[in-house]
C-alpha cells in the first residue's frame, strides 16, 4: 500500500465515515487513490444501539457494519494509530499488533478517532466496572448478566444472592438511562426461566450526580423518566455520587454503601489517549478547532467528533453525539476538498433537531425542536429514527427483524464464556475487605500494586496463631495452587489496595512453563508452613538457638574422591549409618 | 556422599569399582558452625534435605548435622529438662 494520500481520516466512527462517505459523492471513483481510512476494526459500530445488545433485543452482529459495504470505494486500513505528527502530517500506524509499523502522509489529515473512558479518579471503578463504548462491551455486560442469573440461581447464601442480582448503573444520561431500562427488561423477562429467584431479588439502580436524570432532555422529562424506571420497581437515586467500588460493594458520597457484583460504568468520557499532547490548542482535553473544523493553528489538519471541540455555530460546542459527528463529518469533507481546489471555505452550523431516548418497557423521551413528549409513541419514533440512521438496508431488515422476534420470543439467554482469555485482572480493595479466608480453596494468584494487606492464621478456635503483612510488590496465594491445598490463611485488606490476580489455570499455564519462576515461588510457599514450624511447641527456643556445632556429628569419616564406590559403602557400613560419608572437597 | 546417592548409582547400573566423584551430589547445601539451629531448620525445609555438612570459617568440612540430631537434641531436652 502506499504511503502518500491527499486524504488520510483517522476513525472509522459516525464522523470518520460521513467524511469518507462525502468525499466518495464528491470524487466517485477516485476517491480509491485518493482517500485513505484507518480504524480499528474493520467494522463500524452504531452506538446508539449497543443498549439494545444488552438487552437482547438485538443481535450483536446486527449493531455492526462492514466498513467495506459502507464504502464503495474509498481505501480502509484496519489499523491502530499510534502517533500523530499534525505538522508534518504523518501518522504512525500498527496493522499486527507491534510487528509492522508504518508511516503515512497525508496532504489532508482528519482525526476523528472519537473518545475513550477515564476513571482512574473513582478507586476501584476501572477495574470492577463494566463499560458500555465497544460491541466487545455490550457483549461482555450481556454475558455477566446471564452469569450473574446462573450463579444467583445456584447461590444458597442470602447476603450472596443479593450482591450478585444487585446492578447498579452509574450515570443517568442517554446511554446510562437507556442501558438500565434494558436491564431491567432483560430481567424481567429472563425471571421466568429462573424459578428459584423471587422478583423481589431482582434489583437495578440507577446512581447519577445532577438534580434530575437526561439532563439534555429538561426537568420534566427528566423527573418522568425516574418515576416511569421507579414505576417499574428501579431505584434511582440522584444528587448521589459513586466515590468508590471493590468486589463487593460500592460507596456513595453520602457513605452509604450498595452491596453489589455488578456496576455498569456509563460515565467517564475522557479524550482518545493517541490525541493526547499533539502541538494544537485543548478545551478540556479535546482538540480545539476553528469555525471550519481546522485544528486551530493548522490549515490541513481537521478534528471532528467526540475527540474534538468544533464550534456549532451558534456560541456553543458541538455535544459528543452521532448526531453531531455526522454533519461534522461531511462539513469537514466539503472544506478539505476547498482547501485542495482553493475555493473558500464554509463555517460549520448546525443546530440540534432534537434529543430522544428510550428507557426501556416499550416507553420513551423526546425533546423534538421544543417539543416534549413521552410513552409509547415517543419509543417508536426513537427506535425508527435510530434505525434509518443505521447505515446499510441489510443492517435495517435484520434489526427490523430482531425486533418482530423479540415481540413473540423470550430474549437469548445464551450464556458465552467470552472472558475465557483473560489472562490476567485487577481488584481494588477498601480497608477492611477480604480476599479469601482460611480453609477455602485457592483459586487465584496475587501480586500487590498497591496498599498494604494482612495474613491472619487462626487455630480452629479463632485465636490468632499469627500474622504477616503483604506490601506493595509482594505476592501470595501461591501455596495453595502449587500444591493444591486449602488457604493457610486470611488475607484482608488494611488499607485501600489495589492486586494484580491471576487465574489459577492462568497461573499453572505460566509457572509450569517458567522453571526458573517455579522455583522462586516454591520457595516462598514454603516459607509460610516453614516458619510456622518454628514457632510450633516442638522445637524450644532455647534449642532454636543452639549453635549446631554443638549438636553436629564430627569428627567426620571421610574418603577420597577417587576412591572407589566399595570404599564408601564399607565406611558407611562400619557405623551403620545412612549417610554420613562426606566426600572432602580437596582430597583432604 | 549418601545412601540415595549409592541408590542411584545403582541404579545406572554404575559398578562399585567406579569411583565415588562420580555419584556423589556435587550441589550440596551447608552449615557454617556459627549458625544456630533455626538456621539449620530452615534449611532443611526450604532445600527439602534432611543433612547438610557444618563448614568451619575457611570453608573445611568439620562436622554434619541431620534433622534427626535435632529431634534427638530436642528429646534429651524433654528428659532432662524441669
Ligand atoms: C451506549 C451509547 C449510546 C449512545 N446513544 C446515542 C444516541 O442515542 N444518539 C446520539 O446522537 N449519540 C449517541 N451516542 C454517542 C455517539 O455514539 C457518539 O457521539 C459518536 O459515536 C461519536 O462519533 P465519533 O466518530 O466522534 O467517534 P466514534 O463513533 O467513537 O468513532 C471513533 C472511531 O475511531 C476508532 N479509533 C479510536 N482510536 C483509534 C486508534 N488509535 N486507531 C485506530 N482507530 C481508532 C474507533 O475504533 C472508532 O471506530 C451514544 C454513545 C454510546 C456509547
Amino acid at each position: 500500500m502506499k504511503n502518500h494520500w491527499d486524504v488520510v481520516i483517522l476513525g472509522g466512527g459516525f464522523a470518520g465515515l460521513a467524511c469518507a462517505k462525502r468525499l466518495e459523492q464528491l470524487w466517485g471513483a477516485e476517491a480509491a487513490h485518493r482517500v485513505l481510512l484507518i480504524n480499528a476494526e474493520n467494522y463500524f459500530v452504531f452506538q446508539p444501539f449497543l443498549p439494545e445488545v444488552i438487552g437482547a433485543s438485538i443481535e450483536p452482529r446486527h449493531v455492526t457494519n462492514p466498513i467495506r459495504f459502507v464504502l464503495r470505494h474509498c481505501t480502509l486500513m484496519r489499523a491502530e494509530v499510534k502517533n500523530i505528527s499534525l505538522k508534518d502530517r504523518q501518522v504512525t500506524v500498527d496493522s499486527a499488533d507491534g510487528l509492522d509499523v508504518t508511516h503515512i502522509e497525508a496532504r489532508q489529515l482528519v482525526l476523528a478517532l472519537g473518545s475513550s473512558t477515564d476513571l482512574r479518579a473513582v478507586p476501584g471503578m476501572m477495574e470492577h466496572a463494566l463499560f458500555l463504548k465497544t460491541l466487545a462491551d455490550a457483549l461482555s455486560l450481556r454475558e455477566h448478566i446471564v452469569r450473574r442469573l446462573e450463579e444467583a440461581s445456584l447461590e444458597s447464601n442470602e447476603e450472596r444472592r443479593k450482591r450478585l442480582l444487585q446492578f447498579v448503573v452509574v450515570g443517568g444520561g442517554y446511554s446510562g438511562v437507556e442501558t438500565a431500562g434494558e436491564i431491567l427488561d432483560l430481567l424481567h423477562e429472563a425471571r421466568r426461566f429462573y424459578r428459584t429467584l423471587a422478583p423481589a431479588e431482582l434489583q437495578v439502580t440507577l446512581v447519577h450526580s445532577g438534580p434530575h436524570v437526561l439532563p439534555e432532555l429538561g426537568e420534566k422529562l427528566g423527573r418522568f423518566t425516574k418515576a416511569t424506571l421507579e414505576q417499574r420497581g428501579m431505584t434511582v437515586f440522584v444528587k448521589q455520587r459513586v466515590m468508590s467500588v471493590s468486589h463487593d460493594y460500592l460507596r456513595l458520597k453520602d457513605g452509604s454503601r450498595l452491596e453489589t457484583h455488578n456496576v455498569i460504568c456509563t460515565i467517564g468520557n475522557a479524550p482518545n489517549p493517541v490525541l493526547a499532547g499533539l502541538e494544537g490548542e485543548y478545551e478540556k482535553g479535546k482538540l480545539l478547532t476553528d469555525e471550519w473544523l481546522r485544528v486551530k493553528g493548522y490549515r490541513d489538519v481537521w478534528a471532528i467528533g467526540d475527540g474534538a471541540a468544533n464550534p456549532d455555530g451558534y456560541g456553543q460546542r458541538c455535544s459528543p453525539t452521532a448526531q453531531f459527528a455526522t454533519p461534522l463529518g461531511k462539513h469537514a469533507a466539503n472544506n478539505l476538498v476547498a482547501t485542495l481546489t482553493q475555493h473558500t471555505l464554509q463555517p460549520f452550523r448546525y443546530k440540534m433537531l432534537g434529543q430522544m431516548a428510550t428507557i426501556g418497557h416499550h416507553k420513551g423521551v423526546c425533546s423534538i425542536l421544543g417539543f416534549r413528549f413521552s410513552g409509547f409513541f415517543a419509543w417508536w419514533l426513537t427506535r425508527t429514527v435510530h434505525l434509518l440512521k443505521l447505515p446499510g438496508f441489510d443492517r435495517k431488515l435484520r434489526v427490523v427483524t430482531d425486533w418482530t422476534f423479540e415481540l413473540f420470543f423470550p430474549p437469548d439467554l445464551n450464556y458465552w464464556d467470552l472472558r475465557k482469555t483473560q489472562k490476567m485482572a485487577r481488584v481494588h480493595l477498601e480497608p477492611g475487605d477480604v480476599v479469601f479466608h482460611q480453609g477455602e480453596r485457592g483459586k487465584a494468584f496475587y501480586i500487590v500494586e498497591e496498599g498494604i494487606l494482612e495474613a491472619t492464621r487462626c487455630d480452629a478456635d479463632g485465636e490468632i496463631l499469627w500474622k504477616d503483612e503483604v506490601r506493595q510488590g509482594e505476592h501470595f496465594g501461591e501455596g495453595s495452587l502449587l500444591h493444591g491445598l486449602v488457604r493457610r490463611v486470611t488475607v484482608t485488606a488494611k488499607t485501600s489496595a489495589t492486586l494484580l490476580v491471576f487465574a489459577s489455570k492462568d497461573f499453572k499455564l505460566f509457572v509450569n512453563l517458567f522453571q526458573s519462576l517455579r522455583q522462586l515461588l516454591h520457595d516462598s510457599a514454603m516459607r509460610g508452613p516453614m516458619e510456622e514450624a518454628l514457632h510450633s511447641s516442638v522445637w524450644s527456643e532455647e534449642l532454636l538457638n543452639c549453635p549446631v556445632r554443638d549438636l553436629m556429628r564430627s569428627p567426620l569419616i571421610t574418603c577420597s574422591e577417587s576412591s572407589p564406590i566399595a570404599e564408601a559403602v564399607q565406611q558407611l557400613g562400619k557405623v551403620l549409618r545412612r549417610s554420613y560419608c562426606l566426600l572432602a572437597p580437596t582430597g583432604s | 556422599m549418601t545412601e540415595s546417592d549409592l541408590h542411584r548409582a545403582a541404579g545406572n547400573r554404575q559398578k562399585f569399582s567406579d569411583d565415588v566423584k562420580n555419584v556423589a551430589s556435587t550441589e550440596v547445601v551447608s552449615l557454617q558452625s556459627t549458625q544456630v539451629v533455626r538456621d539449620a531448620l530452615r534449611l532443611f525445609y526450604m532445600n527439602e534435605v534432611k543433612q547438610a555438612p557444618v563448614l568451619d570459617a575457611d570453608g573445611r568440612p568439620v562436622g554434619l548435622l541431620s534433622y534427626l540430631d535435632v529431634a534427638l537434641a530436642r528429646l534429651q531436652s524433654d528428659k532432662t529438662g524441669p
